[in-house]
């Protein structure tokens, strides 16, 4: 009796010292979290009255690490995520903004008016935020909250039932959703966080009409097209991209997932999941085989650059190309199964979105002068071409991409083709997995 | 920089990078050198040997990124100021004593590993939170996954996703420490090469099952087996 009474005393004084311990960590965060927010609507302020572009660009900087910061302290807390997206888009957001003008800054481009009322705009979002949080800060050392029942029973304070924390960022959530979208040239701008796809036509297909193409491209993932299929199921896909989605068996018993989009039946996912026996398909055979099933889904002048093989299954990405220029954001990824070369998946949803009639500019640079300029860094230049690579935000840029070996590291460099700007390094590393296919 | 990874059609070039197994010169991002419970690695040991030497762990050095690891790992955390998720990234390496960046940068398979990593925290959550579920419904949860962490509205890492506090049950339960299976990984891999029958969803749900009440306010993208998966 004894004993069994102390081993529960035991197991309470555990619990409580588990959960003072967690409910210090949550406290920690929260506090940091007001610290970092303060700090952000000082410094928000600071790149209001400076027009020094070095005194700008560490300001932004901090605005951007500051920001980063609240942003991870935030995701610490126990609150329901509904609660506290948009102050974690803000925050997002924010960063991101800082950053594109710390950047502007060091290519001594200086800040516009419309930049300036954003910042602007900003730092009023930040001192609501701010604000609201020291608020709630009182509440919390007045002993009325207590971050374990916020987290494992949804009151704020046990006994009265009230959620201060979760109230009060539903409030700034709507102070902030009364200021305008933020829309500038990086990560989590609102106009690329709505992806619309736009590239993506044609003509509305009922859903009979679809189906007649879905039972097309599954009967055809195998090498000997199947005969008939069992149909399972199909859905809608509702969202930014309206959608047809089938489920099949074939005769073989293996289940298909495939998606065509309702404007032109595009095929958008295929996928299935079998076990894969022995490999008796060679990477070329495989690629050849992805090549015409592709072709066969509409999706021509695809190359592949390289190729992985896990578990006897290939994953090729297929990029498209067009007068020798490769186009690396209309991408394909294709899956297939190298026992017996059928398709195991596709994705096409990254070319659908992206792929378009492109008005390119004409190169300045000649490949041979981009050549010269790769080799300045390089050891051994071992290819040069032309190529459409995304950078930040929606654009994309032609560039040479040259590939070369400095100390026996291949690298591949994107060279502006019209400005010769480097745009990107990248470091090739080598897995006994993957290979180069061209 | 994994910061970068935002635009779909940025996202689909960097998956394509990723996949060919390249890596961006000046990447230090924590989660390439990530240690979590239930990883088993000779870096855990480096791990389990540092912590015990400085008084925070009295396990066996096995290896096995087991529940008394987390706990040295989080006490680490906490008296050393450090974000207290018991998990192992650049900032804690760091305060290990391991620079960790330069023991990763002479690794010829930097990438894959990294990207094995990614694929079992991934197929983790698969198991835990799907595995009852159609293929293409596992390949939805872990792409609901990473949607999250292109999203500005939430941690833009797999681990601070997954760890985020209330966002899966089965973390909290300790689902998620239970280890997946082939289809599982088969699962992630797909997902992280860019298949994502969702759409861009950020939430789903079992709507058998007791939800909050906001869940529903969210639009709704489709359903696949018994999820509701909505942006």
């Amino acid at each position: 009796m004894a004993g069994t009474g102390l081993w529960g005393y035991g197991q309470y004084k555990a619990r409580i010292k588990y959960e003072n311990y967690l409910s210090s960590e949550y406290q920690k965060a929260f506090a940091k979290l007001g610290q970092n927010m303060e700090e952000l609507n000082t410094q928000l302020g600071k790149t209001m009255v400076s027009s020094s572009p070095l005194v700008n660009i560490l300001n932004f900087d901090r605005v951007w690490h500051t920001a980063n910061q609240a942003h991870a302290e935030l995701n610490n807390l126990p609150i329901e995520t509904p609660e506290i997206m948009r102050t974690a888009k803000f925050l997002s957001q924010t960063g991101a903004f800082a950053h594109m003008l710390a950047r502007n800054n060091a290519e001594k481009k200086p800040l516009t008016s419309e930049q300036r009322d954003v910042i602007g705009e900003l730092r009023q979002q930040a001192t609501i935020l701010s604000n609201s949080l020291k608020n709630l800060q009182n509440k919390v050392y007045s002993g009325n909250i207590n971050w374990h029942n916020i987290a494992s029973q949804g009151d704020d304070a046990a006994e009265t039932g009230e959620t201060p924390i979760r109230d009060g960022f539903t409030k700034v959530r709507e102070e902030l959703d009364q200021y305008p979208t933020l829309i500038y040239d990086g990560p989590f701008s609102d106009h690329i966080m709505e992806t619309a796809y736009n590239n993506i036509k044609g003509r509305q297909l009922s859903s009979e009409e679809a189906e007649k193409i879905a039972v097309e491209l599954v009967k055809q993932t195998s090498v000997e097209p199947a005969d008939s299929l069992k149909k399972v199921t199909s859905r809608a896909v509702r969202g930014k991209l309206p959608c047809y989605s089938y489920q099949y068996r074939k005769d073989n018993n293996v289940g298909y997932t495939v998606d065509l989009t309702r404007a032109g039946g595009k095929l958008v996912t295929l996928m299935s999941y079998r076990d894969v026996g022995e490999k008796n398909i060679d990477l070329e055979q495989a690629r050849d085989r992805a090549l015409s099933y592709l072709a066969k889904a509409g999706f021509e002048n695809m190359q592949s650059t390289y190729a992985e093989i896990i578990d006897n299954i290939a994953y090729i990405p297929f990029v498209y190309k067009k007068d020798n220029i490769i186009y690396y954001s209309d991408l394909i990824n294709v899956q297939i199964a190298l026992d017996n070369n059928e398709i195991l998946g596709v994705e096409a949803l990254g070319y659908l979105s992206a792929h378009k009639e492109r008005k390119l500019p004409e190169p300045v640079l000649t490949k041979e002068q981009a050549r010269e300029k790769g080799a300045v860094n390089l050891d051994q230049v071992d290819s040069v071409r032309l190529a459409l690579i995304p950078i930040e935000s929606t654009r994309e840029v032609l560039t040479y991409e040259i590939r070369g070996t400095n100390q026996g590291n291949t690298y591949l460099i994107y060279l502006n083709a019209v400005t010769g700007t480097e745009e990107k390094i990248l470091q090739v590393i080598e897995s006994e997995k993957g290979t180069f296919t061209i | 920089m994994v910061k970068v990874l935002k635009k779909q059609n940025i996202i689909k070039f960097l998956l394509l990078i990723l996949f060919i197994s390249l890596v961006l010169i000046n990447s230090t991002s924590a989660q390439r050198e990530l240690l979590y419970p239930g990883v088993r690695d000779n870096d855990v040991r480096l791990v389990q040997r540092r912590l015990a030497s400085w008084g925070y762990y009295n396990g066996k050095i096995d290896g096995i990124y087991g529940d008394e690891t987390m706990r040295a790992v989080i006490d680490f955390q906490v008296r050393n100021n450090l974000r207290t998720d018991g998990v192992v990234g650049a900032e804690t390496w760091r305060a290990l004593g391991y620079n960790y960046k330069r023991r990763r940068a002479n690794t010829a398979y930097a990438a894959s590993v990294s990207r094995n990593q990614e694929i079992e925290m991934l197929a983790r959550l698969i198991h835990a939170e799907a595995r009852a579920e159609p293929y293409e419904g596992q390949v939805a949860v872990a792409a609901v996954l990473l949607n999250r962490v292109e999203s500005a509205s939430f941690p833009n890492s797999i681990s601070g996703v997954i760890y985020q506090p209330l966002a899966f049950e089965s973390v909290a339960n300790g689902q998620f420490n239970l280890a997946p299976n082939n289809e599982n990984r088969r699962a992630a891999r797909a997902a992280l090469n860019g298949w994502d029958p969702t759409y861009g969803a950020k939430f789903f749900w079992n709507p058998s099952k007791p939800v909050n009440k906001w869940i529903w306010s969210r639009k709704v993208i489709r359903t696949i087996g018994d999820h509701i998966f909505a942006y």
